[in-house]
């Protein structure tokens, strides 16, 4: 190792070991008993990379300090960037998981974003759903959605996947590019027809008249961080109808929380919703729309929140429009009343349904179920709560299975 | 008892008709009728139980009684998810709860039972044998599996794994359970309480 000084030699070796143990890590979780071959297939390609990464570290005598460094810097972004992804993939097999949802979410997967695509199912210690969308360097063609822990067997909110899914379509369609223009166009339209408004927000950041482009731009990124949110909530009540709806209530009512302006309002987020819902047939009772409180804006964001709100609201029209008329030419199926009432009939007789119906069409029968019992929250009624979950997760399997023993899926 | 032809004509009734027998996913009654028997094969679910070594000396196979707490930790168990298409190895020596696929409910004027099927049985799959099917059950049913043979056994979600008899039970002898009851996981719970023998545990007459 002639040329190498001690620092750069103990450096190398460092790096090698944190390879060596992430490796470790992976041969350990290699032995873990998977629901599905996707995870071993991440697993895999994983440890692959990191083989590689290792033997960049094999650096001739007299290598650059400099490069060393570079060299061990990228070594532990690495692997601490995916010390996550094999967290994520532990718990993907822990069974609290629905792992009967593995099959049609990825058929809607497919549907969307293409055969090749992979899917991981997980849960997370944090009460958000979550999402890699495609954006994993390592795995590019991996969709990898998180639910909350408490509720990753909780059918019912399954449909918030289709929110996660609509982050990776997002990417895949390239609508950032696509939608960047016209935002950025009606970002400086809107700043023009509010000229008190443009001269607050250029006094608030302490710019003059030349700083007008930080602050289009920074209303610009807030809009554009809208309308992918607006995108994904659309793109999940169209995988999923009323039950896209049920869950987001769920998930965020009454609404409330300090106002994040990456998103619409929460109650926004629901009107946009629920308009979309009326274009394309969904049927809901509107008590889901119905006590969204107002969300609070801080003060020193409000004359941004009035801009990028009202550029968003210009937009959603053209986005959802985009993208049911994508979505119909996919071939991707709106759920059918007709056949939610009769998995609704089926779980009102205690049973599975028996035919072949969509996760969205047994997942609104669900919620209808439900709601039309109270909420199944009562003394005496968690056992029934319980059983309704087996009985949307067993017709999920029957219609997995059906198509199964059918076809060579 | 119904022969196969009396179950398919159960299993064709339609809605709230009270004899209505519901098997999800359907059998294939065309192949159970072709052989002219009074059994349906029913298979393999997905989901399995395993128990694993504790340091607890024992585990007691009673209900504590009314109001007690439970004295003993309850059976560390495992549970194991296997996709169509994989395989669950049995090892010899070893025992694993299994499930069917299908979800069973019968009528009240329904009873059964469930045995394994010789076929897997002379290769050493032992099935609990004449299970119990009540009026009114509801839910898959969970399959107590043992290798008593020498070589570990590969099983795998689909197969048929078991068989149901269903005989007819005299009407009005048997409460309904309700509605909306089972389950899809293999079950492990303790015995119901048992009054009778509460008392002579709790006898101290030497």
């Amino acid at each position: 190792m002639a040329g190498h000084n001690e620092a750069s030699l103990l450096r190398l070796s460092s790096a090698r070991r944190r390879i060596d143990a992430f490796l470790d890590q992976i041969d350990g979780l290699a032995t873990s008993s998977f629901p599905h071959d996707d995870a071993k297939i991440a697993l895999e390609t994983i440890r692959l990379q990191f083989v590689a990464l290792r033997t960049r570290l094999n650096m001739p005598p007299g290598a650059a300090e400099a490069l060393i460094d570079q060299t061990c810097l990228h070594v532990a972004d690495q692997v601490s960037d995916y010390t996550e992804v094999l967290g994520f993939i532990l718990r993907s097999t822990n069974v609290r998981n629905a792992f009967e949802l593995h099959f049609a979410l990825k058929k809607l997967i497919a549907r969307t974003l293409g055969p090749d695509v992979k899917l991981l199912i997980s849960s997370e210690w944090a009460f958000v759903p979550f999402t890699y969308p495609m954006s994993i360097e390592m795995l590019p063609d991996f969709v990898l959605i998180g639910s909350p822990a408490p509720e990753s067997g909780n059918v019912l909110i399954a449909p918030l996947a289709g929110h996660e899914i609509g982050h990776s379509a997002w990417r895949k369609y390239e609508l950032f590019n696509e939608y960047s223009a016209i935002v950025a166009q009606t970002v400086a339209e809107e700043l023009a027809q509010h000229p008190k408004i443009e001269e607050a927000l250029l006094h608030q950041e302490q710019l003059d008249a030349l700083g007008a482009g930080i602050v289009r731009d920074r209303c610009g990124k807030h809009a554009i961080h809208q309308l992918e949110e607006v995108f994904c909530d659309l793109f999940g009540l169209y995988l999923f109808g009323a039950s896209y709806l049920f869950a987001y209530d769920f998930l965020l009512a009454p609404g409330g929380y300090d106002r994040n302006l990456g998103y619409p309002s929460d109650a926004r987020r629901m009107e946009i919703l629920w308009e979309a819902a009326a274009q394309i047939g969904i049927h809901a009772d509107d008590a889901v729309t119905r006590r969204w409180n107002v969300a609070n804006c801080r003060a020193d964001a409000r004359n941004t929140a009035s801009i990028v709100d009202a550029v968003t609201d210009q937009i959603v029209p053209k986005i959802r429009d985009d993208l049911f008329r994508r979505l119909s030419d996919l071939d991707v199926r709106l759920p059918d009343d007709e056949t939610i009432s009769s998995v609704l009939s089926a779980f009102q007789r205690g049973e599975p349904h028996a035919r072949s119906a969509s996760l969205a069409e047994i997942i609104s029968a669900g919620w209808r179920f439900l709601r039309s019992n109270d909420g199944m929250a009562a003394e005496g009624q968690r056992k029934q709560y319980k059983v309704l979950g087996d009985l949307m997760l067993k017709s999920i399997e029957v219609a997995e299975y059906l198509e199964r023993s059918t076809t060579d899926a | 008892m119904l022969s196969v032809t009396e179950i398919a004509g159960r299993l064709a009734l339609q809605g709230d008709n009270e004899d209505r027998l519901c098997i999800v996913p359907r059998p294939e009654m065309d192949r159970a009728e072709g052989r002219a028997g009074t059994s349906i094969d029913l298979r393999l679910g997905r989901w399995f139980r395993s128990f694993e070594q504790s340091k607890n000396s024992l585990f007691r196979l009673w209900a504590p009684s009314n109001g007690a707490a439970s004295e003993q930790s309850p059976l560390r168990t495992r549970e194991h998810f296997v996709r169509f298409g994989g395989n669950f190895i049995v090892h010899p020596g070893r025992f694993v709860l299994g499930v069917t696929l299908e979800w069973l409910t019968l009528p009240m004027n329904l009873s059964g039972y469930v045995t394994g099927k010789s076929s897997l049985g002379r290769h050493g799959l032992v099935i609990e044998t004449a299970a119990g099917l009540h009026p009114g059950f509801s839910g898959c049913l969970t399959l107590e599996l043992a290798n008593v043979g020498e070589v570990p056994l590969a099983i795998s979600p689909g197969m048929e794994i078991c068989q149901v008899f269903l005989h007819l039970t005299k009407a009005g002898s048997v409460k309904n359970p309700g509605a909306l009851s089972g389950q899809r996981k293999p079950g492990l719970s303790l015995p119901a309480r048992d009054p009778v023998f509460e008392r002579l545990r709790g006898t101290n007459l030497g």
